[in-house]
């Protein structure tokens, strides 16, 4: 068998997961990640190295937008009460926080911005399969938000200040750099 | 003293090295693996039935029980096997096939997938029946969502 032909084999296997996998990113506490390009999906991931943490992410809509959302926590046993909360907060938003919602906020709402929030608080906690890691997590849940265009921020606190790993998805489309795992491998791993 | 040498030599040698093992027709590996992607550990159980007599050709069943810090893992495959050099101490072995791979949570919907695998090693006969060895293998899942993952296992084989 030629060497072409076992290349060609070889991105024919492998094309098909890497154009099916979200584009991985790890997040930094205090420096806010810039998503460039919303049109593809996201699965971004950090850790609360401490639980004072708050996680940042900007991004933008250059038209109206159902976005899907969900938070994850590896399903492992030590994680268990691990609950991070998140928000969406910005100026379009047709969400309104309750008062024990915007309470619990990490930072203080901008005049004249809505947030959706969600606290993490859903029981039993849904469970999902992410098959390309071949790992378990638990989820918030996806819930798709109305997105009208502009300018938004996530926000990613621990409100009962626990401590560990977690990762938010969101986006629609597929696609992205997968190779961009590899440059922080441990924060994906175990 | 030329002869006590040699002696010694050939004791040294395991006993399939020194005269030609009868091929039984069943073979079994008790395996201890390890999966990389998925992690997670446990055992293997292989059973090899010798296709047409003398050869390489085998017919590999192996279900499993791994436990994972996230999952509990039941895979079942069942493939094909190719196992070189018998009667010589270092058997190289590569195979192929097919392995439903099963895991699952206490608190969330089990995750079943089908995938495609592909293995290699070299198994170290220690005795007629007995053998060691190591082997790895690489997985492409088709059913079930996409993904592909890594293997390591040990081999500890007895002929039956």
């Amino acid at each position: 068998m030629s060497t072409r032909l076992r290349s060609l084999l070889a991105l024919a296997v492998l094309l098909p997961i890497i154009a099916r996998a979200h584009s991985p990113s790890v997040l930094s506490p205090g420096v806010p990640t810039v998503i460039e390009d919303t049109s593809i999906s996201y699965a971004l991931y950090g850790v609360f190295e401490t639980g004072d943490e708050v996680f940042r992410v900007k991004v933008s809509f250059p038209e109206d937008f159902a976005l899907p959302v969900e938070l994850f926590v590896p399903h492992r046993e030590e994680l268990k009460e691990h609950r991070p909360a998140f928000a969406l907060v910005g100026p379009g938003l047709f969400f309104t926080p309750t008062a024990e919602e915007r309470a619990a906020l990490p930072l203080p709402l901008p005049e004249g911005a809505g947030a959706y929030v969600d606290l993490n608080r859903v029981s039993p906690r849904p469970v999902f399969y992410e098959t390309f890691t071949r790992r378990f997590f638990w989820s918030t849940g996806v819930v798709a938000l109305v997105v009208p265009k502009g300018d938004y921020e996530f926000w990613m606190w621990s409100p009962h200040k626990t401590r560990g790993k977690f990762g938010i998805g969101f986006g629609v489309e597929e696609g992205g750099d997968f190779s961009r795992a590899f440059e922080d491998w441990s924060v994906y791993a175990y | 003293m030329r002869i006590s040498l040699m002696a010694l030599g050939l004791l040294a040698l395991p006993a399939s090295a020194r005269e030609p093992s009868a091929p039984g027709r069943l073979e079994l590996f008790i395996a201890p693996e390890v999966t990389l992607v998925g992690l997670s550990a446990g055992v293997r159980p292989e059973l090899l039935v010798r296709l047409g007599g003398e050869g390489p050709h085998r017919l590999r069943l192996a279900p499993g029980l791994l436990v994972g810090p996230e999952f509990t893992y039941v895979p079942v495959a069942l493939g094909y096997r190719a196992s070189f050099r018998d009667g010589q101490v270092v058997r190289p072995l590569v195979g192929a096939g097919l392995e439903y791979q099963y895991r699952f949570v206490s608190d969330g919907e089990p995750a079943r997938q089908l995938a495609f695998y592909l293995e290699a090693g070299a198994t170290f006969a220690v005795s007629s029946r007995l053998s060691v060895g190591l082997a790895g293998s690489a997985d492409v899942t088709f059913r079930g969502g996409p993904g592909a993952g890594l293997g390591v296992r040990a081999l500890v084989g007895w002929m039956l």
